[in-house]
């Protein structure tokens, strides 16, 4: 089936491909969602001089108006408008050529079958189709609707209804029975941060993805991040053997190193070295040659190559050339489905050997949605894993009292876990940190003391005779001190 | 003063071009697209067409080409009012951006019926 391409690649993964070419799709949602300038982006990408894009308005905004607020898109060209793409007015045809309510709409219609035969375009848009029940009863829409997709089917030009059509309107209006497609936009409230969001709720012939796939507006236009569950990992066979983390010690207690292709989390409170170890981790990689990825949500680039410096690493040539990509999440944006659109972004080279999120917990907990973490974090892994990388990640535990279990019990989404702790030992705070499981391995079970010193991470021996580490405190055990 | 057919597809547009240039001193008269615009055109040839491009039924171009390829039309002098300044159209005899200062289009317009005049 031969099909229209978006103009935004991750929609068309979305869409199986893209838009099904001689369809009739509705575009639904409020004010604000983005159907026009989805719409308008879909003809911008696709118009050409034989084949052109024509946005026809019913009682939308004015073209002059259309026009201003899409010069700033970068997919904007003025130079195409007239020429490649044409905003025309129905208003006439529809107020001007009136009869009964069954005859009102054939003039829009005529015009509508005359321009996909006579000028082939690309794409056709209609905006506001829903306004087209100003000026008929619903079994003048309902054949409207029959007439141009009975007619235009005959064409490969892909017909966009727009309409502000509340969600029960889906359920029930004639515009959706008769559709090949219906792509619903929504923007709701959410905290910290509103969301936008799409759903493909019917494409004919298509095996699109399913649920809400994140969408942002930014310069390019329309910013579609697919559910990452929705997605399907390639099926590659396993990495083996074993990473070394970087970090002297823990290697000896992960009995040889990080597994290849595993999720790795160093869990501990604030300031006891983790994002120190996933970046030791990260510039060790990058020692031996590697290509590696960093997800920061606190440190941008320029702070993380200051902390690296402070450790005698230096990670700004490797930045330069592209050995190394660092995204920071963008403060506010806190969306589960961004973040993976990023990632898979950063391992679509293949190349990408080592990855670094600091922090995870940070992202679920603001994100608001740890519901669907368990199922996001194995599609992460998965696609990490199929890339041929390997994570670590970070998370953050209480810093005083009873060792809570991580991410609201979520621990077991990982293969392996290294625990980070303070620990009291005779009035002073120490390091302590253990590997709490290793996924098809064996791993030391004793708790080492480790230091944080001009180097980075330095793993010491064995703390012997405590006790309680994992609870409350360190207990010194043996006599009492004398009194 | 002169008569002018204004030819644009969206109503807000033909009120404003017709309020300048009716301010202007010049009769009006209005299409909402070309097919509109050339029966007029050929029954009551007006002095300027003040054209717009992206119409319905018949767009500018092919208005432009019909009134050319019609003796009874070919003279009438047409200014294009266009989303894109830069558009071909070598059959017109002004173009005009949008958006436009009122003076630009009065001035304009007096310029080509002046020179109809001479």
């Amino acid at each position: 089936m031969q099909r229209l391409p978006t103009g935004i690649p991750e929609l068309d993964l979305v869409l199986d491909g893209g838009i099904p070419a001689g369809s009739l799709v509705v575009l639904a949602g409020g004010p604000g969602t983005g159907k026009t300038i989805l719409s308008q982006q879909i003809c911008f990408a696709n118009a050409t001089a034989e084949r052109p894009a024509i946005f026809y308005t019913t009682f939308a905004e004015p073209h002059a108006k259309l026009v201003r607020y899409l010069e700033p898109f970068e997919f904007f060209d003025s130079g195409a408008l007239a020429e490649r793409v044409e905003f025309v007015s129905l208003e006439s045809l529809l107020l001007d050529e009136g009869g009964r309510d069954g005859e009102r709409l054939g003039p829009a219609v005529s015009e509508l079958v005359r321009a996909c035969f006579e000028r082939r375009p690309s794409v056709v848009v209609i905006d506001s189709a829903k306004a087209l029940r100003d000026f008929a009863d619903e079994h003048a829409v309902r054949r409207l609707f029959y007439d141009l997709s009975g007619r235009v089917a005959h064409t490969d030009t892909v017909l966009l209804f727009l309409g502000e059509y509340a969600p029960a309107e889906i359920e029930s209006g004639p515009e959706f029975s008769l559709a090949d497609g219906i792509v619903q936009l929504a923007y709701e409230q959410h905290e910290p941060l509103d969301r936008r969001w799409l759903r493909i709720v019917k494409l004919r012939g298509s095996n699109h993805l399913g649920g809400r796939h994140s969408v942002t507006i930014d310069r390019t236009g329309i910013v579609v991040s697919p559910r990452l569950e929705s997605l399907r990992p390639p099926d590659v066979p396993p990495e083996r053997g074993r990473l070394a983390s970087g970090i002297p010690g823990l290697d000896e207690m992960t009995c040889g190193g990080i597994p290849a292709g595993d999720l790795t989390a160093f869990l501990g409170p604030s300031g006891s070295g983790k994002t120190i170890a996933a970046l030791r981790f990260v510039v060790q990689g990058l020692e031996r040659g590697e290509s590696c990825l960093y997800v920061s949500f606190q440190e941008d680039a320029d702070q993380l190559v200051r902390k690296a410096a402070s450790f005698g690493w230096q990670i700004a040539p490797a930045l330069g050339s592209g050995q190394l990509e660092i995204y920071t999440v963008p403060q506010g944006v806190l969306d589960l489905d961004v973040l993976g659109a990023a990632v898979r972004a950063g391992l679509s080279s293949g190349k990408v050997r080592r990855v670094a999120i600091d922090s995870l917990a940070e992202l679920v907990f603001s994100a608001g949605e740890a519901g669907r973490f368990p199922a996001y974090a194995r599609m992460l892994a998965g696609f990490i894993r199929s890339a041929g990388a390997t994570a670590v990640i970070t998370s953050e535990v209480a810093t005083l009292g009873p060792m809570t279990e991580p991410l609201g019990g979520l621990s077991f989404l990982f293969h392996n876990v290294v625990l980070l702790r303070y620990v009291e030992i005779d009035s002073e705070m120490r390091r302590g940190i253990s590997v709490l499981k290793m996924r098809d391995s064996d791993h030391e079970k004793g708790v080492r003391q480790f230091e944080i010193d001009q180097h980075g991470f330095v793993v010491g021996d064995q703390l012997d005779g405590l006790t309680g580490i994992l609870g409350w405190s360190a207990l010194r055990e043996g006599p009492p001190p004398p009194t | 003063m002169s008569t002018i057919l204004v030819v644009d597809d969206e109503s807000n547009m033909r009120f404003m071009l017709r309020l300048i240039l009716e301010t202007a001193g010049h009769d009006v008269a209005e299409a909402p697209h070309g097919a509109a615009a050339l029966a007029h055109a050929q029954q009551s040839p007006p002095d300027v067409i003040v054209t717009d491009l992206m119409m319905p039924v018949m767009n500018g171009r092919e208005l432009i080409e019909r009134l050319r390829a019609d003796p009874a039309t070919a003279g009438i002098p047409i200014v294009v009012v266009s989303a894109n300044p830069r558009a071909p159209l070598p059959d017109a005899d002004a173009r005009i951006g949008k958006p436009f200062e009122p003076d630009t289009l009065i001035e304009t317009v007096r310029s080509l019926t002046e020179n109809e005049a001479a």
